[in-house]
């Protein structure tokens, strides 16, 4: 509550601070430029503020993780606006598989036009995209996964992916957190990756016109093969890195919709901006007790470091107020407890008796945090006492900083002996592959995504960045899920698996938080996303023009 | 004088050489750009592997003395987050907004600091003076983001006065370059006003004012054409100072220049690029130092024979 204080103190003063200024301002009273004027509610061009991407390539594959290209390139699978389900509105109708999964089959939606007069979308589109996804230098987190296929089109609206092992849950990899979008081959027959340079042709409800230093704009395709036209003829996503620029571009009216921080929320709704959530949680966030590379023989296993000891691991998880982090970090809403990491209802493994054994096992009782440090002899049976923090900054997660700094204090008053390492993310990846990340993590899952694909990032990737993990049971566990083809078995694996982690206390899991974004409602009357992209928001179709 | 440019020539280039090793160490130093490039999931042997690809797996020393040939020929390598594209390219493609909002904040700088200095000068330790002071002290004591934030609400949100970010008509420019300028008039109106009371107790004015050369003529035509060298000596500075504010301001404004591309690639470990930026700006601080410096010696003739 400290970090809290800090903060409304630091608000206030800046506040008093502005008033000073603004009267001083405003007894110059002379103007020599008129600004730009404000975009009204008849506007039809739609304008954006939004965290700048990690990359500027128009080549998706080669990029980081990017909105970028949204709008306008599709992956084969849609998603629902509302219940995240797959469907076959979009360029799939439909797909089966064989019965080991190993063979995917995909049918397309005929008729499919690409912009820019690139001729129809066809399964030979597909298998050019899927190349141009999986080569030497696709970047696309999750590319591992999609490696591995024989791609063929078997006439020219079906497409089979054909793997050497199952892959149950290759639909995820095809749907809203994509791994692949598709490209067109005609205009890469015509124009080489030089012409996605210039602009790409995709299928999506808008399609490219310019990508300058600070923005990208698209205008709406008439005539959509889903029937839907946005109401928006153009749309200016602005890349804006700093959140009080945001705000003030949301408030002048020079944006419409803007990505801010929760604590900045808050400001705009007093302003007369409302808000609009998605329709799913789009992130799990945890602490990984990272470094913990614990098989058979591995001399990595990091036995002087506190975490080893599960009694040290509870006592930690026991250390820390879930309840006032949450009214800290998101006293707007929009955000609820987590009971276990990578389990999302409906998805395999489901398990609703962890959420009730949660507070239990779990909530906040420092004195049996206590007692447990003092049966595990911290700090004197430990060679390395100290519990270090990774203090970094996440993109679409601003809270880190703030969550980490809480921690840092529960851990403190209950006895810990505490540090933080400070890193940027790239750098965390770099001391997680070389197996040296002997720190607890910040660590999201974003979008939270099926069972065997966030076991396989977090649990069973020696050598993966986010690793942090490694144990026989773990491992044996993973490799029968993944080599599993029937539906109850997988569920099985799957619920004795978080059951083990459960009891383990393999990690700190804190939050389901879904995406908030304020927008300016005399342009705006709403926005429906389900949150199942990295960054959030998608379905921008689907923004609403107030009338 | 050409022995005198010779050596200014001969240094500046020492400083160049001198900057590049310091930016390919540092940037080196701030980790591997193996680390952004590669998916999340991507093991050690990915990463060897790439590394092996963009030559980060040889010494340093032999990196350096590649990136140092290359860039003799102007080649300072590909971009990574833009791939397809040089660093170079993607540096200059931004340089012109750069610069135009940079010489817009310097003419900021200069009709803020240049009459408050010369004024505080005449009217020494009156009100006019402190007040002179204080306007001085305040753009030394906001940092410019703050400022920039501080302006932004004031007149872009609360106002409605000037646009809050972006680049586009004249009025665009006005806020970020106040932002970035203000910060100047602070030195340069107090080296106008320290050079105005020397010159003001030259016998030449005296003489002026003896002969009846009307007050207005003695200061602005007299007295300043003698002061203003003392802050000329000052622009080159001001230019480096402006460049490397840019970092700050640009973002903060959403201002498309270089300034702001350091930044993204910083972030996105973008190596090339950021040398590329940390080159081009040194180039334009030396030849801008070099350049005042070769005035100075053309006002002042002793200066060369020194």
């Amino acid at each position: 509550m400290k970090a809290l204080r800090l903060i409304q103190v630091s608000r206030i003063a800046s506040v008093k601070a502005l008033s000073v200024i603004n009267c001083i301002a405003l007894a110059l009273g002379l103007v020599l430029f008129s600004g730009e004027a404000p975009a009204t509610a008849q506007t039809d061009r739609l304008v954006l503020a939004l965290t700048p991407p990690g990359g500027q390539s128009m080549r998706f594959w080669a990029s980081p993780p990017s909105w970028l290209h949204d709008p306008a390139l599709q992956s084969l699978i849609v998603q629902d606006e509302v219940t995240a389900e797959y469907t076959g509105d979009g360029l799939a109708t439909s797909w089966e598989h064989n019965d080991d999964f190993t063979e995917w089959t995909f049918h397309l939606r005929e008729g499919v036009q690409f912009h820019f007069g690139f001729g129809e979308f066809t399964a030979e589109d597909v298998v050019h995209s899927y190349a141009l996804h999986t080569g030497e230098d696709s970047t696309v987190p999750g590319v591992q996964q999609l490696r591995g296929a024989t791609a063929e089109a078997l006439d020219r609206y079906t497409v089979r992916f054909t793997y050497d092992s199952p892959r149950v849950r290759l639909p995820f990899l095809h749907a809203g957190r994509a791994v692949m979008k598709i490209y067109s081959k005609a205009q890469f027959d015509l124009e080489g990756l030089e012409g996605y340079d210039r602009r790409f042709a995709g299928t999506g409800h808008y399609q490219f016109v310019s990508l300058e230093p600070t923005l990208v704009r698209y205008e709406r395709v008439e005539n959509h093969y889903s029937g839907i036209t946005p109401d928006f003829r153009e749309m200016e996503m602005r890349f804006v890195a700093e959140n009080a620029t945001k705000l003030a571009m949301l408030l002048a009216g020079e944006a419409h919709i803007a990505e801010l921080p929760r604590e900045l929320l808050a400001d705009a709704v007093d302003a007369g901006m409302e808000v609009v959530e998605s329709a799913q949680p789009t992130m799990q966030t945890d602490i990984a007790f990272n470094g913990l590379y614990c098989e058979s023989d591995d001399p990595d296993c990091p036995r002087d470091r506190p975490w080893f000891d599960v009694r040290i691991r509870e006592a930690i998880n026991r250390s820390i107020n879930r309840d006032e982090m949450l009214e800290v970090l998101f006293p707007g809403g929009g955000a609820e407890l987590l009971a276990r990491y990578a389990m999302v209802e409906g998805n395999e493994g489901y398990d609703r008796l962890l959420l009730e054994r949660f507070e239990a096992e779990y909530g906040f009782d420092p004195e049996k945090a206590k007692q447990l440090m003092w049966h595990a002899g911290y700090p004197d049976a430990f060679g390395n006492p100290v519990v270090t923090l990774i203090m970094t900054a996440v993109p679409g997660q601003p809270e880190i900083p703030l969550q980490m700094e809480l921690v840092h204090q529960y851990l403190t008053e209950a006895g810990f002996q505490v540090e933080f390492m400070e890193l940027d993310h790239a750098g965390v990846g770099a001391l997680g592959r070389a197996r040296g990340l002997f720190a607890l993590n910040p660590i999201r899952n974003a979008p939270p995504r099926p069972t065997e694909i966030a076991f396989r990032a977090f649990y069973s990737n020696p050598g993966g960045p986010y690793q942090g993990w490694e144990d026989d049971w773990t491992s044996t566990r993973i490799n029968e899920l993944v080599n599993s083809v029937d539906a109850a078995e997988r569920d099985q694996i799957a619920r004795r698996m978080f059951n083990y982690l459960f009891e383990q206390y393999n990690d700190i899991p804190l939050f389901e938080v879904f995406t908030r974004i304020p927008y300016n409602p005399e342009v705006v009357s709403g926005w429906q996303f389900p949150g199942v992209t990295t960054a959030g928001y998608s379905h921008y179709h689907l923004i609403k023009a107030a009338r | 004088m050409g022995r005198f440019l010779s050596i200014r020539i001969a240094q500046s280039l020492l400083a160049m050489l001198a900057i590049s090793i310091i930016a390919f160490g540092l940037t080196h130093l701030s980790g591997s750009p193996v680390d952004s490039m590669l998916p999340e999931d991507a093991g050690p042997e990915a990463a060897a592997r790439l590394a092996s690809e963009l030559g980060l797996d040889r010494p340093i020393h032999v990196q350096y003395a590649i990136f140092l040939s290359r860039a003799l020929g102007g080649d300072l390598g590909d971009s990574i987050m833009w791939p397809g594209s040089s660093a170079l390219g993607v540096v200059m493609e931004r340089m012109p907004a750069t610069l135009q909002l940079g010489g817009f904040a310097i003419l900021v700088s200069t009709l803020i600091a240049i009459p408050i200095g010369v004024m505080s000068g005449v009217h020494r330790d009156t009100p006019f003076d402190a007040a002179g002071k204080i306007i001085a002290l305040l753009g030394q004591a906001m940092p410019p983001f703050w400022l920039g934030i501080v302006l932004i609400w004031i007149f872009g949100v609360t106002l409605d006065w000037f646009p809050t970010s972006g680049r586009g008509s004249f009025s665009h420019m006005v806020l970020p370059a106040i932002a970035m300028g203000w910060f100047q008039v602070a030195a340069l109106m107090r080296i106008t006003r320290s050079s105005m009371l020397d010159v003001l107790d030259s016998e030449y004015i005296k003489l002026a004012r003896v002969k009846g050369v009307p007050e207005w003529r003695v200061i602005w035509v007299h007295a300043l054409r003698n002061a203003a060298i003392a802050p000329l000596t000052y622009f080159g500075v001001i230019a480096g100072i402006i460049l490397t504010g840019s970092v700050v301001i640009e973002t903060v404004f959403v201002w498309p220049g270089a300034g702001q591309l350091a930044v993204d690639a910083i972030r996105a470990r973008d190596f090339p690029v950021v040398q590329a930026v940390v080159l081009t700006f040194a180039g334009v601080f030396i030849l801008s130092n070099l350049l005042v410096d070769t005035l100075y010696a053309f006002v002042d003739p002793r200066i060369r024979y020194r």
